[in-house]
């Protein structure tokens, strides 16, 4: 996001947060949130797929509040009202073409009229007769919604079937399928989409999630703070703080203020100041020293820490704004004394989301297995990291992040087991921060070094500017 | 009871307080602000002055803070044996070096050589050449330079540096109208007879809107820094570039002069001797340099795209009375280099061009200097 978007986010947040406190209308957030869907999605060089993929997104939302709700939720009339409306905020989108020709209120290229009020009207047409049925949903609906969203979760992670796709979507439109490349599959906020979705499907199925109305649901998956880069709310968090009026204006505007003051400086000042010394493709080789491929590095290390925390600020302060409490995803991860705890605090959200639906149910299904307990640490690790590593993107080199992680963690699982034995901690204070600061420093190398594998496009580079790192040692 | 936030007073006296850093802070600190550098002290300084239009592949910028271009110049650091001679050399894109790596450009190349003058002391060169064409240009480098002690100052130019409309268009001269003015004031030049609308910046140019492109270019070179320090890049180097057209079209104009019509008065001779007196008593070598003279199509006509033959040949001469009228060092090696050692312009060689420059200019740089 630019700092000319953020403006408008601010003033959008602010506005609204007050009406939303006068008023409690959640469709205004709702509507508001698909409008910057539209607004915020980059326009790629794929004929109109800037607004075919928010659309789908939209579509998929409806589908999947429909078969994560219960019938009577789902047949009150409110819904209804709800779903028009949002039936009328396309409508008035599609009709952009012809409201905005020049494109000055900055959304995407929309495609001609008859194909977006097709869209909007056979998609809806569907989605309300699915409403307003009586009957409860097969389950395997569910299932169908999940699998989608994987699949398409791997079709845009995957550079080679994100090229295909990218060719197939050029022949449809007509244009040259020679030019085709991977990222013009833009589909901002899918993966978090995603992960908030799979999260209501998978409560849905265990028997967790709260009902909840349609325009809490797609207010809670594309929420515009939070729509770019997260944080991943749990839903029934969100839901709860969203009915909360409680709190004041005043305290919201103040600590609101101060945490996207302290996002923007991260962002905008301290990540994009670093941005130009940190470790990047173009660079990697460049180093005449080992100290400086530590240099870029290091700067690498900070930039993507600002960069991501001070976006999840902004996003934090302008939900402030608007009355919702979102939840905290960076906690000092530098400063941790251990891979473990460095993973409790960074990307907080993300990784509760793997703990919860992954790890501790792989856990659990090894421990019926009647597995060691070193196999079923290794298994689970390496394997939740290695799926960490791919939510990046399907390449070798965030498999070789994940490997990094999971091994890391597993070797300081079974190291902090022995040399607690070994040294139980003391009751010096002196000797006890001796020991928290050399875990300081050894946690920031390891995870500072893994992310060479995150920066750079492929191992081979990777190797290479290891071998600069350590060119006096090797 | 809990205070409640009075959203007027906090707009009152956020507006106050932006104000006051804009209108008053800024103004007082931004003359200044251009000396703070890490350049010499964190990182080494550059061998040439800052320049580029790839930033993220040069690892510099084209900036036009005067102060923080020779703060990040090694010039500005005391490097050099404090015997050393201090030889600065002053010209276009061909003495900064264009396609060159610093080591191969003119200063790179006398550097190497190890040079001794009077008394044996080593000769130390600096490049502060800058790309654009304007002779106006270079004397404003030239005077900042000396408060840099040089021991003897080489200016190389050719023809398109000359002509009055150049003077005062180079983007470096228009983004310090008042250094410009201040130093056509004291060498007596009319800025108004090279350009009638020359903009002068304003107060509101000092306040925090006005200078927000020039702190932020500061602050961008000092992080550009950093990746000098660890690569040694000071340039993107293309992977391949197109040639300087040795085919030429049949044009015979040159700027808005006919053949045989180009006034002499309308090449800006007296910024050399303006140059000169500035500089007081530090010998001076005025270089003509080389240029492209090509083989090819309408060649009988023209030198290269640069010049047709006959304003270029009234240009020499013209160059060449006003030094020996002025009794300047003046040397002119415009056919020098031969045709095949220019690369993407008609003034650009390649480093074995400019070796041949050096050989050249080496004998000339030790008779002159003054122990």
């Amino acid at each position: 996001m630019t700092i000319q978007e953020i403006f408008v986010l601010i003033a959008a947040s602010l506005t609204l947060g007050f009406i939303f406190r006068q008023t409690k209308w959640v469709n205004l957030l709702m509507v508001a949130s698909i409008i910057f869907i539209y607004w915020l999605q980059p326009d790629t060089e794929l004929r109109y797929l800037g607004f075919w993929l928010p659309s789908i997104s939209i579509a998929v939302m409806v589908v999947s509040w429909i078969f994560t709700t219960s019938p009577e939720i789902r047949n009150q009339p409110k819904q209804f009202i709800t779903l028009i409306i949002i039936f009328g905020v396309l409508l008035v989108l599609s009709s952009l073409r012809v409201l905005d020709p020049g494109r000055a209120w900055g959304f995407v290229t929309m495609p001609r009229l008859i194909s977006s009020l097709s869209y909007v009207l056979i998609a809806f047409s569907f989605l309300i007769l699915l409403t307003r049925n009586k009957k409860a949903l097969p389950s395997a609906g569910l299932w169908g919604v999940f699998s989608a969203l994987i699949l398409i979760f791997l079709v845009l992670k995957t550079p080679a079937l994100a090229q295909k796709a990218s060719q197939a979507w050029r022949a449809l439109a007509g244009q040259s399928q020679s030019l085709a490349t991977s990222s013009e599959l833009s589909w901002l906020g899918f993966s978090y989409l995603a992960f908030r979705i799979l999260h209501t499907i998978r409560d849905r199925q265990a028997g967790r999630l709260p009902d909840i109305d349609l325009n809490e649901y797609i207010a809670y998956l594309v929420l515009f703070p939070a729509f770019v880069a997260g944080p991943i709310a749990r839903a029934e968090q969100f839901v709860a703080s969203l009915r909360d009026f409680s709190g004041s204006f005043s305290d919201d505007l103040t600590a609101g203020s101060r945490r996207i003051l302290i996002g923007l400086f991260k962002k905008f000042v301290l990540a994009d100041s670093l941005s130009l010394i940190a470790l990047n493709a173009h660079n990697a080789l460049q180093p005449t020293s080992p100290m400086g491929g530590w240099i870029l590095l290091y700067a690498f290390s900070l930039q993507i820490y600002f960069d991501f925390s001070g976006y999840t600020d902004i996003a934090i302060g302008l939900a402030r704004f608007l009355n919702i409490q979102l939840p905290e995803n960076f906690n000092q991860p530098y400063l941790k004394p251990n891979l473990t705890q460095f993973w409790s605090n960074w990307h907080m959200t993300l990784t509760n989301w793997f703990r919860a639906y992954f790890f501790n149910p792989i856990s659990r299904g090894l421990r019926k297995k009647k597995l060691s307990v070193l196999a079923i640490l290794f298994i689970t690790q390496i394997s939740t990291m290695v799926l960490v590593g791919l939510w990046h993107g399907i390449t070798l080199n965030f498999i070789f992040w994940g490997l990094w992680h999971g091994l890391g963690l597993l070797i300081q699982n079974r190291w902090s087991g022995w040399i607690n034995k070994l040294l139980p901690p003391s009751d010096k204070k002196w000797l006890q921060d001796l020991r928290n600061g050399a875990g300081v420093l050894l946690t920031f190398h390891y995870v500072t070094l893994g992310w060479i594998w995150f920066a750079l496009p492929s191992p081979g580079l990777a190797k290479d500017f290891f071998a600069i790192l350590f060119r006096a040692v090797l | 009871m809990k205070d409640i936030i009075n959203p007027i007073r906090l707009l009152f006296k956020t507006l106050v307080f932006a104000l006051v850093i804009s209108l008053i802070l800024v103004p007082a600190i931004s003359s200044s602000v251009g000396k703070l550098s890490i350049y010499n002290w964190l990182v080494p300084g550059r061998d040439r002055l800052p320049f580029s239009d790839t930033p993220k592949k040069a690892y510099n910028l084209s900036l036009f803070n005067l102060d923080a271009m020779f703060a990040s110049h090694q010039v500005s650091g005391v490097k050099e044996p404090a015997d050393a001679y201090r030889v600065f050399i002053l010209g276009d894109s061909s003495t900064w070096g264009t396609l060159l790596k610093p080591e191969e450009t003119l200063a790179g190349q006398l550097n190497f050589l190890e040079l001794t003058g009077p008394e044996g002391r080593p000769l130390q060169f600096y490049n502060l050449g800058y790309p654009t064409l304007s002779l106006t240009k270079d004397l404003l480098l030239l005077q900042e330079s000396l408060a840099y002690d040089p021991d003897m100052i080489i200016w190389l130019f050719t023809l398109e540096s000359f002509p009055a409309d150049k003077q005062l268009t180079s983007p470096l001269v228009e983004n310090n109208p008042h250094a410009v003015s201040r130093l056509f004031q004291v060498s007596g030049l009319d800025l108004s007879s090279y350009r009638k609308d020359f903009p002068m910046t304003t107060y509101w140019d000092s306040t925090l809107f006005g200078q927000r492109r020039n702190l932020a270019d500061i602050l961008r070179l000092q992080l550009y820094g950093v990746m000098w320090g660890v690569t040694g890049i000071d340039q993107y180097y293309p992977e391949g570039y197109i040639e300087a057209a040795r085919d030429l079209t049949d044009e015979l104009d040159f700027h808005e002069w006919q053949k045989g019509e180009m006034p002499i008065n309308q090449l800006a001779l007296e910024i050399l001797t303006a140059g000169e007196k500035a500089a007081v008593g530090v010998p001076m070598i005025f270089v003509n340099e080389p240029i492209l003279i090509s083989q090819g199509v309408n060649s009988e006509q023209r030198y290269n795209f640069y010049y047709p033959r006959w304003a270029y040949d009234e240009y020499r001469e013209a160059l060449d009375l006003f030094s020996s009228d002025q009794d300047l060092i003046y040397l002119d090696y415009w056919n020098l280099v031969p045709p095949e050692e220019f690369t993407n312009t008609a003034i650009h060689t390649t480093p074995q061009g400019v070796r041949l420059l050096s050989g050249e200019l080496v004998p000339h740089i030790q008779a002159h200097l003054v122990p």
